[in-house]
């Protein structure tokens, strides 16, 4: 190998760069070769045989065809010497090549640099014929799977590392130093993410008597960073965002805070630059957004570590109020349960119940107004649900002071008594609220001014009751107070939920408390104990790049009890776990250690990524001289006067017809070309011949009405089968219904539901001058159509184009026209379905169209014919043109405004 | 090539000669008319004589005005003429479909139009116009279609083969005249017996007259038949053009033997002149 320089150009065979000397042979030969004569039709051929011309050497080859084929010849060759751009420098170490890939949830970040440079020293060693050896950090997702591969070939471990994908667990160096190969005077390369994993120190010392290792690492900007829960309850969407402990001043990070279906609701940009981690973000969002809130992201990290789930994504919450049983309908203002199911219902799915029926519901969250005793079996099973993460709300009351003994379950212990400061003997008055505290998870909801407690049970005093009240009284005793039990939460409101102690149940605060209360609740707190197997089954799980996907066989589901503990590893990745109802989130982040960043150590030598590699020119070189051979090629073909095929008109447009028809466009078109173009009347086919023709002919007489009289001029008449035909194209479908005919096919009516679910109008006529008609039943009884009225006489179609009086014959008079009822919502107000037995068609078809000259005229004209064909008219107009003319409903008033107007002004 | 419409480029090319009109309306007034004096008398408008009343004259042939002045009866004779017969032949086979880059048509449209330009012009004269060989002539619209037809049809023959035309009518053969002169002259030599109003209108690509090309070329023939190989095409330029200009020469005195006459027509050159060329020389 000759010329090492990085960033310039070597060659690896450059003997081969020698066979340029060969160009000037090439040269020459090219001269003095004849071009392929051009043949050239010519009539005076006679004339030219036995012409000699005096100069017998041939024509010359053009220079620029010389250039051409010259060029050509030196890219072949070039690429025979294979020339490689930034050729990289021999290795120091000649010896097997042992590669650690780190291939935990972190080294999604800098996955690119981790698998070029793996490719590219997996080459080289290949290249000097090497034996490679490849250790993986992490499991693979096979459970099982070593983690050590090899030796292997050159072509094996290329394949290998392409293949390769970063897991979303955490890498165990622990296992991997357990199973490391003997191997000595090895070139050791440790490809890391650039966090310091348990047993790193370990692991390390161990590669390095392997042989000389080199450590790679990112640069500090493309470390992982992961999100993690915040260790206290918020007030609003909170997450902390960590990373290497050692290491500070990085570039600013956007944590995003994404909906439910993956919207970005909001995004915060952290200053890292100076702080260290961890750093809590917290989103103060509209209460409405807030409730949306389902995951986290970092941007710009494609790691599992970047994303934090919450539980019960986009889950509905439920509450349970646990209400007396005898709830009498009479006195509904003096009970708990009414003011607290007015407040929560635009919120939440209210239960209402005993305690031992709600449970099964898995509520999200329970309230127990002014409940005393608990017995013993429901209570233990309470506070088993509360600990595993449901949110406990109890309000105080009389109740609760008649108890014997107050139960364990209150966020602090309660004296037996209330204190009454509103009663006739009491010389205090009633109490306000102070504003919430900052410390308070209720910070920023605002009690009324005009709030007055008057009822309230004191706490026993206690050394942790400050750390418990969230809201307090203008004396300093506690409203509300709360505590935390295991992962859920028991809050107190130290009186009532009905006005009988307070107006709190009938101030905003009171439903904004709620609302805030119930964010704290997950969706659905787990009770492992009630369910049957206490399982949670994968629902979604994250790749390594962070992506949910659904998860694979090798995905175990994990005990809801053990849910907390369980770290994600191969068989566990993160995710969402649950049954249905219940949804929880395993996130990596939780369950990752202290994160610091690796620090060079004594026997490795420490690089970091993002050198450029040596790349290969010799694949471009032949495409290049391959493009000049073609570009020759063509050239040799013009020159040597090869005929063209003319293009004619008429074979281009044969070809562009076959590729039309090809592409399906010309077969479309051909269907209905003319009904798509020009308004068409269109009836539907019976089967029976005579109504056909008479349906045909009625229609006809009608088309050339409306040609005559209007300015819809309807060019073609119809008829259509609502199995087979495309009705879209039609405004207006006329429906003759026989007594011999069978009801629609299942096709038939699926196509005539559409048309009519799409704005179509349909005129059914029963042709019997009747009413009701059995027939009209049957045929219509699978038709999705809306309740008719008969037409009254302000409907549009009185008035669409003529003035009818409600009068529409056909063949028969008299018999009721009906529409739908209510204007149609949506179809500009066109009824889908009018329905009549007036046979028009037989009407309209009693008269003939008759043409003299350029003179159109019907015969046998008599004024039931005339009113038979305003109907025609008006009812063609209806379903062109809507609710249009229904304007005019109200030109009367208009009118005689107008006159009244114009009467009374000077 | 396909063919362009004939009778509308005929029509314009006749029409875009007022100078032929207004010349050959000056010169040869009757010419134009179709009239063709016989110089004796017979049945046709002129007056040609009067002669003295015989026997078996018609009574209505008598001229009573002339007849007053004297005691005899004259009766007055008029000339006779009869409307010639014109006749075309032009060559139709694949060489005339040849077209180099700088001419606008090839060959076998350009003769077409060119025939169908004179015997517009004869037929407007009153004159019987006809392709040779096909039919009797005329003068009807009838006629002049059949013939539009006869000019774009293809035929194989290179030379005409035993035509027979009226005696002393007019004949023009149109064709490149590419063949060797012995066998055109033994092709037309019968026609020349029988008329002496002949022309021989050479049709020619201006890349015939001129060799343009340059280069190693094979050239064939129209029908593919015979090819000759030219290895320097610009070398032998000169001497095809001189072997060109010899072989015309051949042709126009041939022609002159015969008393006909011999016109070439660059089909690179405007129509409208060889048709004026040969119109006022038919016309002298």
């Amino acid at each position: 190998m000759i010329g090492g320089l990085p960033g310039t150009l070597a060659f690896l065979n450059p003997w081969a760069l020698t066979a340029l000397l060969g160009l000037p042979v090439i040269y020459i030969l090219l001269r003095i070769t004849p071009p392929a004569p051009r043949t050239i039709a010519f009539p005076a051929v006679r004339l030219l045989a036995g012409l000699e011309p005096k100069e017998h050497t041939p024509s010359h080859t053009p220079w620029w065809i010389l250039l051409l084929r010259l060029l050509m010849a030196a890219l072949l060759l070039l690429a025979l010497a294979r020339p490689v751009l930034n050729p990289a420098p021999a290795s120091a170490v000649d010896g097997p090549l042992v590669l650690v890939i780190d291939n935990g949830w972190g080294a999604a970040q800098s996955w690119d640099d981790i698998q070029d440079t793996a490719l590219h020293e997996i080459t080289q060693a290949g290249r000097q014929g090497q034996n490679i050896t490849l250790l993986t950090t992490a499991a693979q997702s096979d459970i099982q799977g070593p983690q050590v591969h090899g030796p292997l070939t050159m072509s094996d471990a290329l394949a290998f590392v392409r293949a390769l994908k970063p897991a979303p667990w955490e890498s165990s160096l622990g296992a991997l130093r357990a199973t490391l190969p003997d191997v000595r005077n090895a070139r050791v390369i440790w490809l890391s993410d650039g966090l310091e994993k348990p047993g790193h120190a370990a692991l390390a010392r161990t590669l390095e008597g392997m042989g000389s290792l080199s450590l790679y690492m990112p640069v500090p900007e493309a470390l992982p960073l992961s999100l993690k829960a915040p260790e206290r309850f918020r007030a609003h969407p909170a997450i902390v965002l960590d990373g290497p402990h050692n290491l500070s001043s990085q570039a600013p990070v956007r944590v995003q805070l994404l909906g439910a279906a993956g919207k970005i609701l909001d995004d915060r940009l952290v200053e890292t630059a100076g702080r260290s981690f961890p750093i809590e973000v917290e989103f103060d969002l509209p209460q409405v957004q807030q409730a949306h809130a389902g995951s986290f992201r970092i941007a710009a990290q494609n790691t599992a570590g970047a994303r934090y789930f919450l539980d019960g994504l986009g889950g509905p919450k439920s509450v349970a109020i646990i209400a007396p049983e005898e709830a009498s309908q009479s006195a509904r203002l003096t009970e708990d349960s009414f003011y607290l199911v007015k407040a929560l219902e635009p919120y939440a799915t209210i239960l209402q119940g005993e305690l031992s029926d709600v449970f099964a519901q898995n509520p999200s969250m329970m309230i127990l107004p002014d409940v005393g005793v608990i017995p013993p079996d429901l209570l233990n099973d309470l506070s088993t649900w509360v600990e595993g993460g449901g949110v406990l709300l109890r309000f105080a009351g009389p109740t609760m002071v008649q108890a014997h003994g107050i139960d364990s379950l209150t966020p602090v212990a309660l004296r037996r008594e209330a204190r009454n400061v509103k009663g006739s003997l009491s010389w205090d008055r009633p109490l306000s609220v102070q504003p919430i505290a900052p410390a308070s998870p209720l910070y920023g909801l605002t009690p009324d001014e005009d709030l007055r407690i008057s009822g309230q049970i004191l706490p026993e005093f206690s050394s942790d009751l400050g750390d418990k009240i969230w809201v307090t009284l203008e004396d300093g005793t506690p409203l509300i107070t709360a505590d935390q039990r295991g992962a859920g939460l028991v809050v107190m409101v130290h009186t009532t939920a009905s006005p009988e102690w307070s107006n709190l149940p009938l101030s905003g605060f009171y439903v904004q408390m709620l609302k805030r209360l119930l964010q704290f609740s997950g969706a659905g707190a787990s009770t492992p104990s009630l369910d049957q197997n206490g399982l949670l089954q994968p629902v979604q799980v994250l790749d390594g790049f962070g992506a949910l996907q659904s998860p694979g066989a090798q995905v175990l589901p994990i005990d809801a009890a053990a849910f907390d503990e369980q770290i994600p590893d191969a068989a566990h990745p993160p995710g969402f776990y649950g049954r249905s109802g219940l949804q929880k989130a395993l996130n990596l982040g939780d369950h990752l250690p202290t994160p610091r960043a690796i620090t060079a150590s004594e026997g490795a030598s420490l690089k970091t990524y993002g050198r450029k590699f040596e790349k290969d020119l010799v694949p471009a070189l032949l495409c290049a001289a391959f493009m000049l051979f073609l570009l020759d090629a063509l050239i040799m073909l013009f020159l040597s006067g090869a005929k063209w095929p003319r293009p004619s008109l008429k074979k281009t447009s044969l070809v562009a017809l076959c590729i039309l028809s090809l592409f399906g466009a010309l077969p479309a078109q051909a269907q209905t070309p003319e009904a798509a173009q020009e308004l068409t009347l269109a009836y539907i086919r019976t089967g029976n011949v005579s109504i056909d023709a008479i349906s045909q002919k009625g229609l006809e007489v009608l088309a050339a009405a409306l040609n005559m009289r209007t300015s819809a001029e309807p060019k073609y008449v119809r008829g259509v089968s609502p199995e087979s035909d495309t009705l879209v194209f039609y405004p207006l479908l006329y429906w003759p219904i026989s007594a011999a005919q069978n009801p629609p096919s299942p096709q038939a009516l699926a196509n005539l539901q559409a048309y009519l679910d799409h704005g179509g109008t349909i005129l059914v006529d029963t042709r019997d001058g009747k009413s009701s008609s059995e027939v009209l039943r049957r045929t219509l009884a699978n038709l999705n159509i809306p309740p008719l009225t008969p037409l009254t006489e302000e409907h549009v179609l009185n008035k669409s184009f003529y003035l009818l009086k409600n009068r529409f014959p056909g063949r028969y008079d008299g018999a009721t026209l009906w529409v739908e009822g209510q204007s149609a919502g949506g179809r500009d107000g066109v009824s889908p379905v009018i329905l009549g037995s007036h046979d028009w068609a037989s009407g309209w078809a009693e008269l003939s169209l008759v043409t003299r000259g350029e003179q159109h005229y019907l015969s046998g004209m008599t004024p039931r014919h005339e009113q038979s064909l305003r109907f025609g008219v008006n009812l063609v107009m209806y379903a062109l043109t809507g609710n249009y003319k229904a304007d005019q409903v109200h030109v009367p008033h208009i009118l005689e405004r107008l006159g009244r107007g114009n009467r009374g002004g000077p | 090539m396909a063919f362009l419409p004939l009778r509308p480029e005929a029509e314009r090319v006749a029409a875009q000669v007022p100078e032929l009109r207004a010349r050959a309306v000056k010169t040869a007034f009757h010419v134009l008319h179709g009239a063709n004096p016989r110089k004796r008398a017979g049945a046709g408008e002129s007056f040609w004589q009067f002669r003295e009343y015989e026997p078996g004259d018609m009574p209505r042939e008598i001229d009573w005005r002339q007849s007053a002045k004297t005691d005899r009866v004259f009766i007055r004779q008029k000339e006779q003429y009869n409307a010639q017969s014109c006749l075309f032949w032009t060559k139709r086979n694949a060489d005339m479909d040849f077209k180099s880059d700088t001419s606008r048509f090839n060959k076998k449209y350009t003769s077409a139009v060119l025939a169908l330009t004179l015997a517009l012009l004869h037929s407007h004269g009153g004159e019987m116009v006809g392709f040779a060989g096909h039919g009797r002539p005329g003068h009807s619209e009838k006629t002049l279609k059949a013939f539009e037809h006869l000019l774009t049809d293809e035929a194989h023959d290179s030379l005409p083969v035993s035509l027979n035309i009226p005696r002393h009518a007019h004949f023009y053969a149109i064709s490149d005249f590419l063949e060797p002169v012995a066998d055109i002259r033994s092709a037309f030599k019968p026609l020349a017996e029988r008329t002496l109003n002949g022309w021989m209108v050479a049709v020619l690509d201006p890349a015939e007259l001129d060799l343009p090309y340059d280069g190693r070329i094979l050239f064939e023939n129209m029908a593919g038949e015979s090819r000759v190989m030219i290895d320097n095409a610009r070398d032998i330029r000169s001497a095809y053009q001189a072997r060109m200009r010899g072989h015309l020469e051949d042709l126009r005195a041939l022609a002159e033997r015969w008393g006909w006459r011999f016109v070439v027509h660059n089909t690179a050159e405007p129509l409208e002149e060889t048709a004026l060329k040969i119109w006022l020389e038919n016309a002298r």
